[in-house]
């Protein structure tokens, strides 16, 4: 008896200990700290703004995650930090966290409350947008003059509808570009390809899936193998990318499997579709006629391009960055590395990549209390010179001008010969940009102009981004389900089990484990008995509901 | 292990003793017991609190005891939902099978070790078979993936007898039987650790005793070496049936794909698959406590069948 | 007994099992050694079996140049040693009180320790408990003390202590000695066996401990070797699903992850033999007797 009270007193104790731990540090936004619209914050202190280097007078330090990228690990000593000190006096009090479990810190750190004041490399913000942790931070982007003049001057104002959350407010800075990216396709053997008679250049712009199709069967009937491609990522990229060109979701991009019908503007499912029908049966057909290595769904990346590099495939899905590293793995020296622009498919010929934004950066509310409203300000001032401005980007990704790079007589951006990066300078640089200096890392370089994009890559990428943008027509970005954090929760929890039964289903019948034309009838009552008919009513509801915010 | 498990004695005092009285006795020996007793409650039992979120709603953010209330909602989802079951069968089934296997190899192993006479050997063939142990995961379900390719060695070896190819990797009705076999194959040498232990504290004299009765070896086997670690046996077996539920979540998340989920996927991967999300911790922690009480139900009963049968258990 | 014929057959049965086993599991680990020393591309060309094609030693000289690799490896064993200690010592203190039937309170404290190995806090809890409650993120108490003592190894521990006869300890209070003595001088000594084991348990699982140093350590300086080696090797596991950026994960070199991992797991295994002087037969003669 005396035992189960002493216990239960401990355990009380435990309690109040416990919850004054976690009422610390509630939101309750207090009016001092609240944005004007007007966004006239006189800088104190500080210089900043389009044109100007951001500079304080007093040297300031910002706690900041950093995810640390295994190829390039990171180094107090890199030079990125000094400069960044020298030009701007900030410095940065960073976490640094393994890549691998970056998302994993950041949750932890963000739902305990304890999160640094800038979080970078977010690519889904919407887990944490509930939890009172992060800023609303599209209510101060009018203190951001070059984030503001990169949404009006390219007018990213629809693109950016796509972060909306549930109260009409955005809570990401993502990273910008002027256009979108080349993204995945296909690297293919050209020498082998031409041999084989197919007319790569001459025909890539128009060709469709079923082109491909014909192109590969020449390539098997000159090389005479069982298949001619085996592809990595177990098949994900491949999949993503071509049920772009079919209108369906697969692979990477299989998220809920909803589609917006911009005629009838609503959603809908896809992956039960004829369109979906037509895909499956595509890609059984790659197997069946020995094109596709039916092991690409299910090999280790190592095992497929170990048989690429060894010259027993010749087509294998990859970026411009995997091409770049495979050119000097192949064992055949004469092998001709290409990417082919996606190929299209009853959708048309579309670009595959249409989001000109990418992973951001979220600023945590901890920001906010400790700093107080206007140092608040100063500090996105900062996070908007670095990140967005044209100075800022082309110093986090090339360094500092005269030192590392220089320019040319037409603007162009040459870097010093004794330094390497991305296949440029590769014989003649001894340090690497990323490696050695810290810069080009993909934690402060990316997102920019066009001319800082290409600044960066090889004529080949060039090439390959001009083929596409020349080929291939954009698409319309879909709009967002502003789900309410309820409603959210009811969906993201119906969703895994529904897109488990698709995904499942997609590879038995593209392996041929399922019959496509008996099971067809079967697979379609199952995913409704899993609840997508539910789950697209909901979205079409909420849809409706918000259609105004939306622009529709 | 040694001489054979000892019971208690004296019972038929303590009952009358009050509890106070004996407490002040023995003080000694319970004051070992402060700073542990201490450190479980800070360490884990405090966390424990937090299990609150599987009954309350939580949104993320540093209020981790929900925001409120909404009962058994988030036990409902998952016991109505038919891949959760799924995942759980799966659980069960390679859970219980593994144990099936490893468990004899491993005393079995451990036994035939015991036999070794020669000491080089014996430390030689102890140190390697605990390779594996040390090998990454990550490593592992590589090497593994390669040995089951297409064009690899266990098909070539069919093609040799003149067997078909497999794709083992996409067939779920293969999953178990490579899960488990990778498992034997990290565990067997690690796992004979404690045997091997627990066989060198057993009385030498028992050994010579039964050999002068006219012993063989496999008697001896049975009837000295294996009660004489009974209890280790016991313990083992009874912590190994409350893990049931458990799973060697990296190796699964590395194998499996969705072509064998029917087979493959268990209740850690499921969960995982859930992604993060304001509910989801929710939803995991229902599943977690789920999980929590059939741990307890089975090592509770497993205790009990071996407390009747064998004299040994936990408690 | 000696040479009948069914222990002769036992004997060669039992070389042949050896056999297999050292091969199976030598097998692998040979191949990744060799793999170590090959160059990428005899790796990529399939050429690599047990012994290395093309012999280089580049990829040990890259990884042990660098000046971080040292400090990770003294990380390493700092928390090792430390957090073995108070492991080993935690879960003793623990198991011995409980392997005395004549404590009525262990009908409460044993599932009291039981029951946490069923149901535990979660990361959420665990995290603010030892960041913010404590203080301890970023120091090295973070990664030893929250899993000195398991539930599992306390069992373990109170069954082995269980099987000493309670006449040994008797025999000690006659000479004299008191509770702590007896534990301290006659108890331990005769537990090597467990301890070891317990020792070589600890020692590995600290060792090879990437989880906790992942979430708690900020600073890289901190880092064990285990985390430095789970982002080179097993950076797919989290990444499975990122795609579309520019960011995807470089390769690797097979053979800085074959390299990376010898050198972690080649000083553990090294332990072993050291341990192994504990497991010596015939620990319990004599404390019986007289």
């Amino acid at each position: 008896m005396n035992m189960l009270s002493k216990f239960g007193k401990t355990a009380l104790a435990l309690l109040l200990v416990a919850g004054t731990a976690a009422c610390g540090n509630s939101d309750d936004s207090n009016s001092a700290n609240a944005p004007d619209p007007e966004g006239t914050q006189e800088a104190q202190g500080y210089e900043y703004g389009v044109g100007k280097t951001f500079h304080s007078e007093e040297p300031v330090s910002y706690s900041m995650m950093f995810s640390d990228n295994e190829a390039y690990p990171y180094q107090d000593d890199w030079q990125f930090w000094s400069s960044l000190k020298e030009k701007t006096n900030v410095s940065f009090d960073l976490s640094v966290t393994a890549r691998a479990e970056y998302e994993n810190q950041k949750a932890l750190v963000v739902n305990s409350g304890d999160a640094p004041y800038i979080i970078p490399k977010t690519y889904d913000e919407t887990a944490y947008v509930a939890g009172g942790q992060i800023v609303p931070i599209s209510e101060w982007t009018q203190y951001m003059p070059n984030y503001t003049e990169a949404v009006e001057k390219w007018g990213m104002a629809d693109d950016l509808k796509a972060k909306l959350q549930e109260d009409g407010k955005y809570y990401v800075l993502p990273g910008l570009w002027e256009s979108a990216a080349g993204g995945y396709s296909y690297v293919i053997r050209k020498d082998i390809f031409e041999a084989a008679g197919v007319d790569v250049e001459g025909s890539e712009g128009k060709w469709t899936y079923e082109d491909f199709y014909e192109a590969l069967k020449k390539v098997k009937a000159y090389t005479d193998r069982d298949y001619v491609w085996s592809d990595q990522y177990q098949g994900k990229s491949s999949l993503n990318i071509a049920g772009v060109e079919y209108g369906v979701t697969g692979g990477w991009g299989l998220a809920n499997g909803v589609k917006f019908d911009e005629d009838k503007q609503e959603f809908y499912f896809a992956d039960t579709t004829d369109d979906f029908k037509e895909y499956v049966t595509y890609f059984n057909k790659l197997i069946t006629d020995g094109l596709l290595d039916p092991e690409s769904f299910t090999q280790d990346d190592e095992s497929a391009r170990a048989k690429f590099y060894k010259g027993e495939t010749f087509v294998i899905n990859g970026n411009y960055q995997f091409l770049a590293e495979a050119a000097s793995k192949m064992t055949d020296k004469d092998s001709e590395l290409y990417m082919i622009v996606q190929p299209g498919g009853p959708k048309g010929l579309l670009q595959v990549e249409n989001s000109r934004l990418e992973n951001g950066i979220m600023i945590s509310q901890n920001a906010l209390n400790d700093l107080g409203k206007e140092e608040f300000i100063k500090m996105l001032r900062f996070v908007d010179w670095l990140w967005y401005s044209d100075e800022g980007q082309t110093f986090a990704l090339w360094g500092d001008e005269g030192d590392t790079y220089t320019k040319d007589a037409d603007g162009k951006i040459v870097l010093n010969p004794d330094i390497t990066y991305n296949g440029l300078n590769a014989d003649t640089g001894t340090k690497q940009l990323h490696v050695d200096l810290g810069f080009a890392g993909g934690v402060f370089a990316y997102g920019g102009t066009d001319e800082l994009r290409f600044s960066r890559m090889t004529e080949g990428e060039r090439d390959y981004i001009e083929r596409i943008k020349e080929y291939r027509e954009p698409r319309a970005i879909q709009p967002p389900i502003m789900a309410t954090p309820d409603e959210a929760e009811e969906m993201n929890l119906l969703v895994t089990p529904l897109m488990d039964y698709v995904d499942t289903m997609t590879l038995k019948f593209v392996m041929g484990q399922e019959d496509i034309d008996a099971g067809w009838d079967a697979y379609v009552a199952q995913v409704q008995a899993n609840g997508a008919d539910r789950y697209i009513q909901t979205a079409n509801e909420i849809f409706s509901r918000t259609k105004e915010t939306l622009g529709y | 292990m040694g001489i054979l498990t000892r019971k208690q004695v004296n019972i038929h005092e303590t009952k009358r003793e009050s509890l106070i009285r004996h407490v002040r006795k023995e003080w000694i020996l319970y004051s070992f017991l402060i700073l542990p007793v201490l450190y479980f409650l800070i360490f884990k039992y405090a966390p424990m609190l937090g299990n609150i979120i599987a009954f309350r709603k939580y949104r993320g953010g540093p209020n981790f005891l929900g925001t409120e209330w909404v009962g058994f909602k988030y036990f409902e989802m998952f016991m109505k939902d038919p891949t959760f079951w799924r995942a759980f069968r799966n659980n069960l089934l390679l859970s219980v099978f593994y144990l099936l296997v490893r468990f004899p190899l491993t005393l079995i192993f451990a036994l035939l070790i015991n036999e070794l006479k020669n000491i080089g050997i014996k430390k030689f063939v102890q140190t390697v078979s605990y390779l594996p142990h040390f090998i990454s995961t990550v490593i592992v379900a590589g090497m593994v993936k390669e040995l089951l390719a297409l064009n690899g060695p266990i098909n070539g070896l069919l093609q040799q007898i003149g067997l078909p190819k497999l794709s083992f990797v996409s067939l779920p009705e293969w999953f178990p039987t490579i899960y488990i076999s990778s498992g034997i194959w990290q565990a067997l040498g690690w796992g004979t650790i404690l045997y091997l232990a627990a066989m060198t504290t057993i009385n030498t004299e028992l050994y010579e005793a039964a050999r002068i009765d006219g012993a063989n070896r496999l008697k001896l086997a049975w009837h000295v070496t294996i009660p004489g670690i009974l209890p280790t046996i016991m313990t083992l077996l009874i912590l190994d049936i409350g893990g049931i539920l458990g799973s060697n979540f990296e190796k699964i998340l590395l194998l499996y794909n969705p072509l064998t989920y029917e087979t493959a996927d268990v209740i850690s991967t499921y969960v995982y698959r859930i992604g993060i999300s304001g509910g989801s911790f929710s939803y995991a922690t229902a599943v977690g406590l789920f999980e929590g009480i059939i741990g307890l139900i089975l090592v509770m009963s497993a205790n009990y069948v071996s407390r009747k049968t064998t004299k040994t258990s936990l408690w | 007994m000696g040479n009948s014929l069914s222990y002769r057959l036992f004997r060669v049965f039992n070389a042949f099992v050896m056999l297999l086993v050292v091969l199976f599991t030598l097998y692998p680990f040979l191949y990744l050694i060799a793999q170590s020393f090959s160059s990428e591309s005899a790796i990529y060309a399939g050429k690599v079996t047990i012994f290395p094609v093309e012999f280089t030693a580049a990829t040990y000289k890259l990884i042990l140049s660098k000046p971080d690799f040292y400090l990770y490896y003294w990380n390493t064993l700092v928390y090792s040693v430390l957090g073995t200690f108070i492991a080993v010592m935690g879960t003793a203190i623990l198991a011995y009180p409980l392997s005395k039937d004549k404590l009525r309170l262990n009908k409460f404290f044993i599932p009291f320790v039981l029951f946490t190995m069923y149901f535990s806090g979660g990361l959420i809890p665990n995290f603010i408990l030892i960041s913010k409650t404590l203080h301890m993120r970023d120091t090295m108490w973070a990664i030893i003390i929250p899993g000195a003592i398991s539930a599992f190894n306390v069992i373990l521990m109170k069954t082995f202590f269980a099987s000493i006869p309670n006449e040994v300890e008797e025999a000690a209070k006659v000479d004299g000695l008191g509770g702590y003595g007896i534990f301290w001088r006659i108890v331990l000594p005769l537990s090597k066996p467990i301890l070891a084991t317990m020792t070589l348990f600890c020692i590995v699982g600290i060792w090879n401990n990437w989880f906790g140093p992942a979430l708690y350590l900020q600073s890289k300086e901190k880092w064990p070797v285990a985390l430095y080696l789970r982002q080179i090797i097993d950076s797919t596991v989290s990444t499975a699903e990122v795609g579309a950026s520019a960011e995807t994960s470089t390769q690797i070199a097979a053979t800085i992850k074959s390299a990376a991992m010898v050198l972690t797991s080649l000083p553990i295994i090294c332990i072993y033999p050291f341990v192994q002087k504990y497991f010596v037969q015939g620990m319990m003669i004599g404390s019986v007797k007289g």
